[in-house]
């Protein structure tokens, strides 16, 4: 056999009683020292188990790390047949002992040189949890063209009155929402924010209506809805501002529901009647900024859309008819989720 | 038209006397369905609570105070209120429907 330095074996050497005596030294030094590198770099109360080397077999040391709820399982498996750690274990414990900038006695002591057979070094296993940080929780998504997070799990993160009303009330939905990830996210959030609060404030209601200009603008029913900005919007009203198309400037959301829901809110009026007088107050709304600074010039010029995505399929045809029944007309309304195709 | 979420008389209504609601959280804890309905307060004081876009549906508001309340697009029903004061509240696109107004003092919100 040819002396190799450090250890002395090859894989597929015949096992001689030298080679056997020499593997339970090593078993028994590793299997104290493992168990102090690991507890000491991961910093569980679980110890590693290590089974004794004292059997006649020399390669039956198994070496194994258990699994605790709190870190994903690092498994190492592999060379099972081996005394001793195997050269990913060394090799960690060198990588971690490097990047903490020390570590233990016992991690500087088991540092080992590299040996023959051992794998690279610099690809070690790493003794780090696996959990992936969602770096847009803390810049925010700053892709005009798309976000990671669809629309409805960004109304619910905005908004807690939405998140609620979402579970515990609007749950199974009643209607088929309209839902997409392909939305400007930063534009949602402005479009989210109470434009009448001082600080930022993300409603149920505000984010209702982001969601209706936001599709209603992917439709191509308007064109670049913004919210009216202070102080205006204390006196202009209306929920946004558009650059068209056709005469429109200004535009408004209606959010009708269902009779269930009505029926649960403990209204006192029918489906029929509610939107007969969602009709009727569109028509005033039309009306009242008109004269008032930088409204709208005359009634044509808003657009009122009527989101029915509160309210089920059976319904929606009877909504839509009273809705237009009350207004008179349907100059100047559209409908948005009035089908679930 | 046939009316059926029609409400009988003898249903029970919740009374809450004498309390002071200081944020929203505390008055959302009677906000079902994203509205405010069958209750009585009676005494209460309102104060810096924004209500955006709630319904309130049949409740009656007696001996009451609200302070910087926002009432913006709030829809009341068949509401009443009775010897109350509605001061520095924003009422802004309010739609009040067959409710009753006895003895109410309203000043606007600037």
């Amino acid at each position: 056999m040819i002396d190799k330095i450090g250890y002395p074996y090859s894989y597929g050497d015949e096992l001689t009683p030298k080679m056997a005596g020499n593997n339970r030294k090593q078993a028994v030094s590793y299997s104290v020292l493992i168990p102090s590198i690991w507890w000491h770099n991961l910093g569980f109360g679980e110890l590693i188990q290590s089974y004794s080397p004292s059997s006649n077999q020399p390669k039956t040391a198994i070496v194994r790390v258990v699994e605790t709820s709190r870190v994903n399982s690092i498994n190492r498996g592999g060379d099972l047949g081996k005394s001793g750690p195997g050269p990913r274990a060394k090799a960690d414990a060198l990588k971690n002992a490097r990047k903490t900038g020390g570590g233990s006695i016992f991690v500087q002591g088991f540092t080992p040189q590299r040996q023959y057979g051992s794998r690279p070094i610099n690809k070690p296993l790493s003794c780090r949890n696996s959990v992936k940080i969602n770096q847009e929780q803390f810049s925010g998504n700053r892709n005009p063209g798309g976000s990671s997070s669809s629309m409805e799990k960004m109304s619910k993160r905005l908004s807690q009155e939405y998140t609620e009303y979402q579970q515990n009330f609007n749950s199974p939905p009643v209607s088929k929402r309209f839902d997409t990830k392909n939305y400007d996210q930063e534009k949602f959030k402005e479009l989210a924010k109470d434009p009448k609060a001082n600080k930022e404030v993300f409603h149920k209601t505000t984010v209702d209506e982001a969601r209706t200009a936001l599709q209603a603008e992917m439709e191509g029913i308007v064109d670049n809805p913004q919210r009216i900005e202070q102080p205006i919007c204390k006196s202009v009203d209306l929920d946004f501002k558009v650059n068209g198309p056709g005469p429109y400037t200004h535009m408004d959301v209606k959010h009708p529901v269902g009779s269930e829901i009505l029926r649960k809110q403990k209204s006192p009026y029918t489906l029929q009647e509610m939107a007969n007088n969602m009709g009727e107050s569109i028509v005033k709304q039309k009306e009242r900024f008109c004269e008032v600074e930088q409204g709208p010039e005359n009634s044509e010029n808003v657009l009122h859309i009527i989101d029915l995505a509160y309210v089920p399929s059976t319904e929606k045809e009877i909504v839509k008819e009273y809705c237009l029944k009350g207004a008179g007309n349907s100059e100047g309304i559209k409908f948005l989720n009035d089908n679930d195709k | 038209m046939e009316n059926t979420n029609k409400i009988p008389e003898e249903e029970i209504r919740l009374k809450i006397r004498n309390k002071t609601f200081l944020n929203e959280t505390a008055l959302n804890q009677y906000v079902k369905w994203n509205a405010l309905s069958l209750i009585n307060f009676v005494d209460c004081r309102f104060e810096e609570i924004d209500f955006l876009g709630r319904s309130i549906n049949v409740c009656k508001f007696k001996n009451s105070e609200f302070n910087y309340f926002s009432f913006r697009k709030c829809q009341f029903a068949k509401c009443t209120f009775e010897n109350c004061r509605i001061v520095k509240s924003d009422l802004t696109r309010v739609e009040f429907r067959n409710c009753n107004f006895i003895y109410v003092f309203m000043s606007a919100y600037s």
